[in-house]
């Protein structure tokens, strides 16, 4: 496409009614709201193009700049005058987005509003400090590999210390594997709702309102325990170097135990499911209490904390965070797999609640369960 | 073992009770040996927890009364 009209057709030497006759489609303004809209400013000088973002070069002491007419009078307004005519429509479109673009006040509100949102930003980052999310997601496939490795077998690995870089700060998880993700807990959070769906479909129970309920039922666990553990950190003046970011990574790490946990019930039944949740257990047990003893007991981050006495009340929060992991993964688990596939769970589930290990359930002509001989029974 | 329901109302009765703590009587038993000047120096926990439970009662005293309404209307509405 040549190059559009600046200027909007406007040829300051042309009068009006030339002005509106030798244009085509008549979109261009005429000439005297034209002046007016440029606040009467008489030459028009050459304006930046709209595709190039200078915002480090606008100088807020300049000028609006005005238009040239030596640039761009050349482009006749005989250009639209020679477009083919089915080519029209697109043309007068275009050229008036870019005529709109090319417009100098536009510009001049684009790159304000750029520095403006700069600044705003500046200031901003320095309440919300810290917040550095792309930090725990610099993961690579290795990482993965032997973090999913370590929380399934916390026995191997010999050193849980994280490293730090040279400015302090720790180092991301691509160069660590001790270093905290936030990956990892996602990833295994969405496949716990998923095959926790998925049993439910086995099971014939499945709803797509299921898979809100447990999602929102997991995220509120995983809230309320970050709470706990933020309320008792400030109680028990804890140090600064646990973050909330840290301990959501922490605790979102047994999502993984859960799922491996719920891909066995769905290979094996009950019993396997049973092993693999106290299995799991252990192994989220030691892996959490020898990451968290080298956060919380040897950081040495801060400088400000000459306090460091203590130990035993960090030792308390350390063992009771890591214990109600055990109870969280039961509770998580237990309502996806304590079902009894057949109609008439509710009397078994009565029968087997009460101890009565009988198998059948005394049932009427009609198929359905007997009440009566049900509550006769011994 | 313990639905989600039950545990939401769980915190809202106990942030009731923390809103309900009157300062005069049970707190000031544990202002007065502290100065109250500085705020470095409440390292003890039961320091600690004392401005827990001021904190709360001056955020929280308003929206509480505002939740409280909204979970009464609910009760006996829907019983």
């Amino acid at each position: 496409m040549s190059e559009p009209d600046w200027n909007w057709g406007y040829q300051p030497d042309q009068t009006a009614q030339a002005h509106h006759q030798g244009q085509p489609g008549g979109w261009a303004p005429p000439a005297p709201q034209h002046s007016d809209y440029y606040g009467g400013a008489p030459t028009p000088q050459a304006p930046v193009p709209p595709t190039q973002p200078n915002y480090s070069q606008w100088d807020p002491n300049a000028s609006v700049p005005t238009y040239d007419q030596s640039g761009f009078g050349g482009v006749p307004a005989g250009n639209f005058a020679n477009g083919a005519p089915n080519a029209y429509g697109n043309n007068q479109f275009a050229a008036a987005a870019q005529g709109f673009m090319g417009d100098p006040m536009f510009n001049a509100a684009k790159t304000f509003g750029g520095q403006f949102a700069e600044q705003q930003k500046q200031a901003l980052s320095q309440y919300i400090s810290s917040f550095n999310l792309k930090y725990y997601f610099a993961v690579d496939t290795k990482y993965v590999g032997r973090k999913i490795g370590i929380l399934l077998f916390p026995f191997a690995p010999r050193d849980w210390s994280t490293q730090f870089g040279g400015d302090g700060k720790p180092v991301p998880a691509k160069l660590d594997v001790n270093a905290p993700d936030l990956y990892v807990p996602l990833m295994a959070f969405i496949t716990y709702v998923l095959i926790s769906g998925f049993v439910f479909g086995v099971q014939q129970r499945f709803s797509p309102e299921q898979l809100g309920m447990q999602t929102t039922n997991a995220l509120f666990y995983l809230f309320l325990e970050n709470m706990i553990v933020f309320i008792t950190k400030y109680v028990l003046n804890i140090s600064q170097s646990l973050s909330l970011w840290h301990t959501l990574a922490f605790t979102g790490y047994k999502f993984v135990g859960i799922v491996v946990c719920l891909v066995l019930y769905l290979l094996g039944g009950t019993t396997i499911y049973y092993c693999a949740l106290v299995y799991m257990v252990l192994a989220i047990t030691i892996f959490l209490a020898r990451s968290l003893k080298s956060f919380v007991l040897d950081m040495q981050s801060g400088g400000y904390n000459a306090y460091d006495g203590g130990r035993k009340r960090k030792m308390y929060m350390l063992l009771s965070v890591v214990v109600t992991q055990a109870l969280i993964m039961y509770l998580l688990t237990s309502s996806v797999t304590s079902y009894m596939g057949d109609n008439l769970d509710f009397a078994k589930m009565a029968l087997s609640k009460m101890g009565v290990k009988s198998k059948d359930v005394p049932m009427t002509a009609d198929g359905e369960v007997d009440y009566e001989a049900l509550l006769k029974m011994p | 073992m313990f639905s989600l329901y039950s545990i939401l109302e769980f915190t809202l009765l106990v942030l009731n009770g923390f809103a309900i703590v009157n300062k005069e009587r049970v707190l000031n038993k544990y202002l007065k040996n502290n100065q109250h000047s500085f705020h470095g120096e409440d390292s003890s926990v039961t320091m600690r927890l004392v401005h827990l439970i001021l904190s709360i009662q001056t955020v929280l005293r308003v929206p509480l009364i505002a939740i409280n309404t909204v979970v009464i209307v609910f009760k006996v509405l829907l019983g």
